[in-house]
């Protein structure tokens, strides 16, 4: 891979409230990122189209409130889960559900469950960047992946819609197939 | 005098970023394509294709961007990385392929060893504005003048099979001779479910058509038959050379599969045709 780290943007669980994806979007923009990935639960086309309008390459998987989706699937990056797909040369599997869990790519990004997981088991990390639409607290949540050679470094973000200050945390993760 | 073939490898350097809307393109972000995407591969890692490619009779390499425009900050490791491959392979035909791009751009490229820059004008001025809507064939053409005027070595060809119509494939040709480019890749567009161009593919008759009618307008231009060949031909290849074609492009191509290298030049050489060791 390339010497300057991969900056990847990871969402999830927009349901119906596409000002805060657009707001995660903007943030995420403006810190650099290449691709955005999305774990599913849009529930709504426009948060999907957010995505299209980003003018990033984006990929993303239905959730189980994305049934409607399915019909206007033609015209977005959206596939079914579990969607394997490489950035990089790195393996990803993309799932809203947290079902496949098994560890069969580097990096495994899943939602669902409206809140934020990271973990590394064995060689793959594994990341659930949260509920982007404050549905059981009053925090907006997101991620971004920044992958360098030797290192992933997790970047979790919670935007407090009271005050709208973002509070950052870092997490760090050894590459073990670099 | 045994006709030789030349073959021509690409490399994908950098794939599936592009913010434009050409709707035969799976490199289009619009497109949601299911294809590899990276960023810019190694220096090393381009020297090794190439000489995976010469190892396999390619007599020319192109090097190829995603994106609309040649970029500032790629300039550098383009021309880094053409040095290389030029002391790898010293016998290339080295192409560049980096969308549209000024004459200083060019200039340095060129002093770097590129010896070619592809660049094609896709399909006809009229047409064109049905199959991209974010940037003009005119910038295109603007383009091909500006790397004639550099004095490297123009590529420029298009992409058949579009729903364009034969007045369309015409213009396209003409619009090609104006530019009098080396040489003129011929594709015929490859089907993807996530491209929004709902057409039927081109027959091998329609094709043949077009090479032909190619051939005689173009009479001093290396015909290639590129993207779609196989797709479209299958492996009754044979009437594709009797047409005209004299290059083809073997190996992959940018996110489709090729056929092995190997069995293309068995089937050229079953035709009675040699593979040529060197770019005209």
């Amino acid at each position: 891979m390339p010497d300057e780290p991969l900056l990847l943007g990871i969402l999830s669980d927009s349901h119906k409230k596409p000002d805060l994806t657009a707001e995660a979007i903007g943030e995420l923009k403006a810190k650099g990122v290449q691709h955005l990935i999305h774990a599913g639960d849009f529930s709504l086309e426009q948060n999907l189209e957010l995505l299209k309008q980003s003018g990033l390459p984006y990929t993303a998987v239905f959730g189980n409130n994305d049934n409607r989706l399915i019909e206007v699937a033609s015209s977005y990056s959206i596939y079914k889960e579990p969607h394997y797909f490489k950035l990089d040369g790195i393996r990803f599997k993309l799932m809203h559900l947290p079902f496949y869990l098994s560890g069969d790519t580097e990096v495994v990004i899943y939602g669902h469950t409206h809140a934020f997981e990271c973990e590394k088991r064995g060689k793959t990390l594994f990341l659930n960047p949260g509920e982007l639409c404050a549905r059981n607290k009053p925090v907006s949540e997101y991620a971004m992946l920044e992958v360098t050679v030797n290192e992933f470094r997790v970047h979790y973000f919670a935007k407090d819609l009271a005050s709208g200050g973002i509070k950052e945390q870092l997490l760090t993760f050894e590459r073990e197939s670099s | 005098m045994q006709k030789e073939i030349m073959l021509c490898a690409i490399d994908n350097i950098l794939s599936g970023s592009c913010r434009e809307d050409c709707k035969f393109c799976t490199q289009s972000i619009h497109h949601g394509a299911d294809i590899e995407r990276y960023r810019l591969k190694s220096t090393e890692e381009i020297v090794k294709d190439a000489k995976i490619a010469r190892a396999n009779k390619a007599v020319g390499f192109c090097m190829v961007t995603a994106g609309k425009a040649l970029e500032d900050k790629h300039v550098e490791f383009l021309c880094k990385t053409a040095k290389a491959v030029k002391k790898a392979v010293p016998e290339f035909n080295l192409i560049a392929c980096n969308g549209t791009a000024t004459k200083e751009q060019l200039k340095a490229l060129q002093a770097s060893g590129v010896d070619s820059y592809n660049h094609n004008l896709e399909t006809s001025e009229n047409y064109y504005p049905q199959i991209c809507t974010t940037h003009g064939w005119s910038e295109r053409y603007k383009t091909c003048e500006n790397v004639k005027s550099t004095g490297l070595n123009l590529c420029s060809g298009g992409i058949f099979g579009m729903g364009e119509s034969e007045q369309d494939r015409e213009e396209l040709i003409a619009a090609i001779q104006t530019l009098q480019p080396k040489s003129v890749p011929l594709n015929f567009f490859m089907k993807n479910p996530a491209l929004p161009l709902e057409v039927e593919p081109i027959t091998p008759a329609q094709a043949l058509k077009i090479v032909r009618y190619a051939r005689a307008q173009l009479p001093g231009q290396k015909l290639m038959a590129a993207g779609g060949r196989e797709s479209t031909f299958g492996t009754d290849q044979k009437p594709l050379f009797e047409a005209g074609i004299d290059a083809i492009v073997i190996g992959d191509y940018l996110t489709a599969k090729g056929e092995s290298c190997d069995k293309d030049i068995a089937m050229i050489q079953s035709y009675g045709y040699g593979i040529a060791k060197r770019c005209r």
